[in-house]
């Protein structure tokens, strides 16, 4: 909120200025620059998961209310709602369409466009077509293998077809990452599709900038030819919540239920 | 996830079988506070103050929670994946196994 009020009020003075001195020959206001139009999106966008924060909290106590009452439990929202802000965002993108500070705000439609499937094809229409090359374009890269949920089969076929052709190794590794997914889960380890898959996405994470990426690549393949079913498992050398120093074989000759928690 | 794993360590207890966590919060304070709010009762590593992103959790590419693994008498893998319940069934067949005609 605070960021908000701060990016609002240096127009308010100078349109307080501007009235009191009266200026003969009123030029309209400079328009605001990507950056100011950015931080103006993100404190609102701010703002908004700050009010659903409240909400959430009112909800659960309301709901908590009605379960001792044994009535019936009022629905919570589960996830902040951007959608009111993709039209700010859209705004902007056209305002500076064709340069590298569209990319930003259309990048911003996608990965906030809360379930607003029109905003985002024509967001990802753009990307792919405009700025297929553009390095910012692999921050798409986890939810590439998920574009036809995103977006209609047909769309997301053609937007892969781009983002495949992009001459960025990034973009395109992630790319390849959600070709060869389902290969690297499930295939026979000993199959052709599996080893054309390990070989292409390594040569990917060789290419690849993106340490994100890279990660990505070695972690599948890892969870694949180090844990999966019948390998046996690396030794943990740590220091328990006492700060105690074990190691997960001294628990070797028990079955060991090993559960990855966190209290959140 | 918390009664379910307690119930099965006290059900488990004089068996071969241990519940061994990795703990992935950034602050062991809140591990340490479910810890007693819950009256949990197993052994956990701190995966560390970098937590879901901490070397243990790397190492075993580990990127959705809770994950279990299921590790028979020699360390070797059983079953991995997000379902307790499957996990438990395997853990609990394996130790029948182990202990029979015993």
């Amino acid at each position: 909120m605070q960021k908000l009020v701060l990016w609002v009020s240096p127009w308010l003075i100078a349109t307080v200025l501007v009235a009191q001195q009266g200026s003969p020959d009123p030029t309209p206001a400079k328009p605001a620059t990507a950056a100011e139009r950015m931080t103006a999106l993100e404190a609102a966008q701010q703002k908004i998961v700050a009010d659903w924060r409240q909400a959430s909290k009112e909800a659960a106590a309301k709901a908590a209310e009605a379960k001792a009452d044994g009535k019936p439990v009022p629905a919570m929202a589960m996830r902040p709602d951007f959608a009111p802000l993709l039209e700010q965002a859209n705004a902007a993108a056209t305002a500076f369409a064709g340069t590298d500070d569209a990319v930003k705000f259309l990048l911003f439609i996608v990965q906030n466009g809360s379930g607003k499937r029109e905003a985002i094809t024509a967001a990802l229409d753009t990307l792919t077509e405009k700025h297929v090359d553009n390095a910012a374009l692999s921050e798409l890269g986890q939810m590439i293998p998920f574009l036809s949920r995103m977006v209609a089969a047909d769309k997301a076929e053609t937007f892969l077809a781009r983002l495949a052709k992009s001459s960025n190794p990034d973009v395109r590794g992630w790319v390849l990452m959600a070709q060869h997914k389902a290969a690297i889960e499930t295939g026979e380890r000993e199959s052709d599709a599996y080893k054309t898959a390990k070989m292409e996405l390594l040569k990917a994470a060789e290419l690849a900038s993106d340490a994100g990426l890279k990660a990505e690549i070695t972690g599948a393949i890892d969870l694949r030819e180090k844990f999966g079913a019948g390998n046996v498992a690396p030794d943990i050398e740590g220091e328990d919540l006492d700060g105690v120093a074990f190691k997960l074989s001294d628990y070797k000759g028990k079955v060991i239920f090993l559960d990855f928690w966190g209290d959140w | 996830m918390y009664p379910h794993e307690r119930s099965l360590v006290e059900e488990m207890k004089d068996k071969p079988f241990a519940l061994i966590g990795v703990n992935s919060d950034k602050e062991i304070a809140r591990a340490k506070k479910a810890i007693a709010d819950n009256n949990l009762n197993w052994r956990s590593f701190h995966a560390g103050p970098k937590a879901t992103r901490g070397p243990i959790p790397t190492a075993w590419a580990v990127k959705g929670w809770p994950t279990v693994v299921v590790l028979d008498a020699e360390m070797k893998i059983h079953y991995r994946g997000h379902d307790g319940e499957e996990a438990t069934k395997v853990a609990k067949d394996l130790v029948a196994k182990m202990t029979a005609g015993k």
